[in-house]
């Protein structure tokens, strides 16, 4: 990801250019206007900067540094050695935890983009008082005010064996007893992160649907184009960004959250983030660290993904 | 195994101690601030775990360390909710005139927190399955530093040949003396010291749980299928499945079942894979509290239950038996304490811990909770003073002597139902690899 900063024109940019095509100290005044703008945005970007080195770049170069490093037993060998990498490679486990991991975050990703953006669109749309429309999505919001643990537990009293779902199936006899293939299930991970992260696709995607100017929608419904076509030609591109935020912000969550698939998945196919904490949690440092490694790239691959759907810096 | 550290408490003691904690930690660190729990929070984030694994969190930790270990007559320690209890902390700092600073984990973080921030404490109250983990950064104990550590310490935590000794591996005196001690027959070098003991097995639901319900056996009996849980950790549910693979003669494997071979432990897995192939799994479980929910909603019927949690989910209202000596013999597991290499007081940790196992204390807070101290002869003072659950007797007798042996067998009972103890093995990362593949399959 590049970080570009504009900076002002300043008015001293109107003499040069007016002179522009004059003699050789013209040149000499342009190279130092340049290095000035050099400077001040240098100037500008340093604190960012600093802030990405040290937060970001300084940390992760050390865990990509720490799976350079050998166990023997327990104690940590300080080298550089790629033992660690061929073992988190070649191991069948590993690689199938990777794949699930992807496999699971794309598809809870594709479930709250549609929900998301049909319950973003009927709010906008469909919901004529704006105050009620806020009042919904601050209903949507709602369950985030809790702890993220206390959101995935919830779902336990609700699909379990005695649970809410399993009382009425068997109350209205669709089953004759409880089932339990409603919990501990990877299915039962999937819609429970799908509930959990949909938020924040509704978000983004009413507040972008909410700054469509009416008359754009007018215009295209008066040049004769059906609301399929006024969708998906005018309001859908509008709010394209919005969608894509969402998901953005859904994916860096969904490729770090193991507690869902530990508490409603039941441990049964675990997740890449969830390796890692049982791995360092024994004190196999440089796996851990390799498979942190592997689990940024797969995080930075679905992002620049929708980097490439829609740059979201035209959204800042 | 112990659980999240709430063993000794009762569930709702538990969820209240836990929700303090949480609070306290959150609250403490960030309002109340200070360098010292600035410190302890850095050492505890991502920068500071690299920092302290790279070895060079002296940085780091020098806010922390700087303050309290400066104080002398402080103790810092981390370890179960016992190390947060003021039953216990409480006497201790008037009687010895130090302070002392617990902080309680769960236990999936401890071998972890202890790592990263040995430095800034004195004292790892440890299951000694992790001693194998942290043996860089303690240091060995005397035996004549702890007086209490006398004849009057069992023979089986004193010397090899004791009731409950387990030849094969050389436990549980091959986990508590130095390596050079051994070798020597002096045991006068401690690796960490014992303060408590007990014995895992396994449990299940009556009424639902099928098949012969004193043997492991039933966890992977096919009448249980979807129904059988195991504990999401390697060291211990490896342990439990060798103990049964062997006691139930399908299996004779190379190694002591507390530290396997790599062919032994392939032979495990190749059981347990099947198991999982055939659905014999509904889940597995990972901590205290999920185990008691998991319990009482009657979501699993059969596994490797703690006793402690069984007895929650039985204050509950769910009707779950935990099977205290199963035909294939328990899985024994000392608690104890390890001194930090860099300690900042060490005298002071050292009368603590001599005052763990002098007074009572601890072994009646614990003793009350089903486990066991290693010295019964101080806790035994204390008990005789308590009633028996039952009603009839002391406490003594019902949590040590067996007194209604279909609820609670005797001490002597038990020891001689121990299969081996808990321990760290030597082939660690093969059992994790197995496990994940396991998990992951």
């Amino acid at each position: 990801m590049s970080i570009s900063v504009r900076t002002p024109a300043t008015p001293a940019d109107a003499p040069v250019r007016a002179g522009a095509t004059a003699g050789p100290d013209h040149a000499a005044q342009l190279r130092a206007q340049a290095r000035r703008r050099r400077r001040e945005t240098g100037l500008l970007l340093a604190p960012a900067l600093l802030w990405v080195v040290v937060a970001v770049a300084i940390p992760l170069g050390m865990i990509v540094w720490v799976s350079l490093w050998r166990a023997d037993g327990p104690t940590l060998v300080h080298t550089v050695d790629f033992g660690v990498w061929g073992d988190v490679l070649s191991s069948g486990a590993f690689r199938s935890i990777m794949l699930e991991t992807l496999k699971v975050v794309v598809i809870v990703l594709a479930i709250v983009a549609v929900v998301g953006l049909l319950c973003g669109y009927f709010l906008a749309r469909f919901v004529r008082s704006r105050r009620l429309a806020a009042m919904l999505l601050m209903l949507a919001i709602l369950p985030f005010w809790t702890s993220y643990v206390i959101r995935i537990i919830t779902w336990q009293p609700l699909f379990g064996n005695r649970g809410v779902l399993n009382y009425v199936l068997v109350k209205v006899g669709i089953l004759s007893e409880p089932a339990s293939a409603f919990l501990y299930n990877q299915t039962a991970t999937i819609f429970t992160m799908s509930s959990l992260y949909v938020v924040f696709v509704i978000g983004p995607v009413f507040w972008a649907l909410s700054r469509i100017d009416e008359d754009t929608i007018a215009a295209s419904r008066s040049l004769g184009a059906s609301a399929w076509q006024t969708f998906w030609r005018v309001e859908f591109p509008l709010a394209k960004g919005g969608l894509v935020a969402g998901c953005f912000f859904a994916a860096i969550f969904l490729f770090g959250d193991y507690a869902t698939e530990q508490l409603i998945g039941g441990g049964t196919n675990p997740a890449l983030s969830g390796t890692i904490r049982a791995i360092a949690g024994s004190g196999q440092w440089p796996t851990a660290a390799a498979l942190s490694v592997v689990l940024f790239l797969l995080t930075a691959l679905v992002l620049g993904l929708f980097m490439k759907i829609h740059d979201l810096r035209r959204e800042l | 195994m112990r659980d999240e550290g709430m063993t000794h408490l009762s569930y709702e003691q538990m969820s209240r101690q836990r929700a303090l904690m949480e609070a306290r930690y959150s609250r403490r660190t960030l309002l109340r601030g200070g360098a010292k729990a600035a410190g302890g929070l850095a050492a505890t984030g991502l920068l500071g775990s690299l920092l302290a694994a790279c070895g060079s969190s002296e940085s780091g930790g020098a806010a922390t360390g700087g303050t309290s270990a400066a104080g002398g007559g402080t103790v810092r320690e981390i370890g179960l909710s016992l190390t947060e209890d003021p039953r216990i902390f409480g006497p201790a700092q008037k009687e010895l005139g130090i302070k002392i600073e617990g902080k309680s984990d769960n236990l999936g973080n401890q071998i972890t927190f202890w790592q990263q921030n040995y430095r800034q404490f004195d004292i790892d109250q440890l299951n000694f399955n992790q001693l194998g983990a942290i043996q860089e950064t303690i240091r060995t104990i005397p035996t004549s530093e702890i007086s209490a550590w006398n004849d009057q310490v069992m023979p089986l935590f004193l010397r090899p040949g004791a009731p409950g000794y387990n030849e094969r591996s050389g436990w549980p005196i091959a986990g508590i003396y130095t390596r050079a001690s051994i070798a020597s027959r002096r045991y006068d070098e401690f690796q960490a010291v014992p303060t408590w003991f007990g014995f895992d097995a396994f449990g299940y639901l009556e009424g639902q749980a099928k098949g012969d319900l004193d043997s492991y056996g039933a966890i992977f009996d096919p009448a249980n299928k979807g129904h059988a849980t195991l504990l999401n950790e390697p060291i211990t549910t490896v342990m439990k499945v060798a103990t049964y693979l062997e006691g139930s003669r399908q299996a004779n494997f190379r190694g002591p079942i507390n530290n396997l071979t790599k062919d032994d432990l392939a032979i495990v897995f190749r059981f347990l894979n099947a198991r999982k192939a055939d659905g014999q799994f509904r889940l597995f479980w990972s901590d205290f509290g999920q185990l008691v929910d998991l319990l009482t909603a009657g979501e699993v019927w059969i596994g490797d239950f703690w006793a402690s949690a069984v007895a929650a989910a039985v204050e509950g209202g769910a009707r779950a038996v935990f099977v205290n000596d199963p035909t294939e013999g328990s899985n024994g597991w000392i608690q104890g304490c390890a001194v930090s290499k860099e300690a900042g007081d060490y005298d002071a940790a050292i009368r603590y811990i001599d005052w763990s196992l002098a007074r009572g204390v601890v072994g009646s807070i614990l003793g009350t909770q089903g486990y066991y101290s290693p010295r019964p002869d101080t806790t035994e003072a204390v008990l005789e003073q308590q009633d028996a659950p039952s009603g009839d007797g002391s406490a003594w007798d019902y949590w040590y002597e067996g007194a209604v042996p279909d609820e609670r067998p005797s001490l002597d009972e038990r020891l001689r139902h121990v299969a081996d103890w808990q321990a760290y093995p030597d082939e660690f990362q093969e059992y994790s690899r197995l496990w994940t593949e396991f998990t992951a399959a």
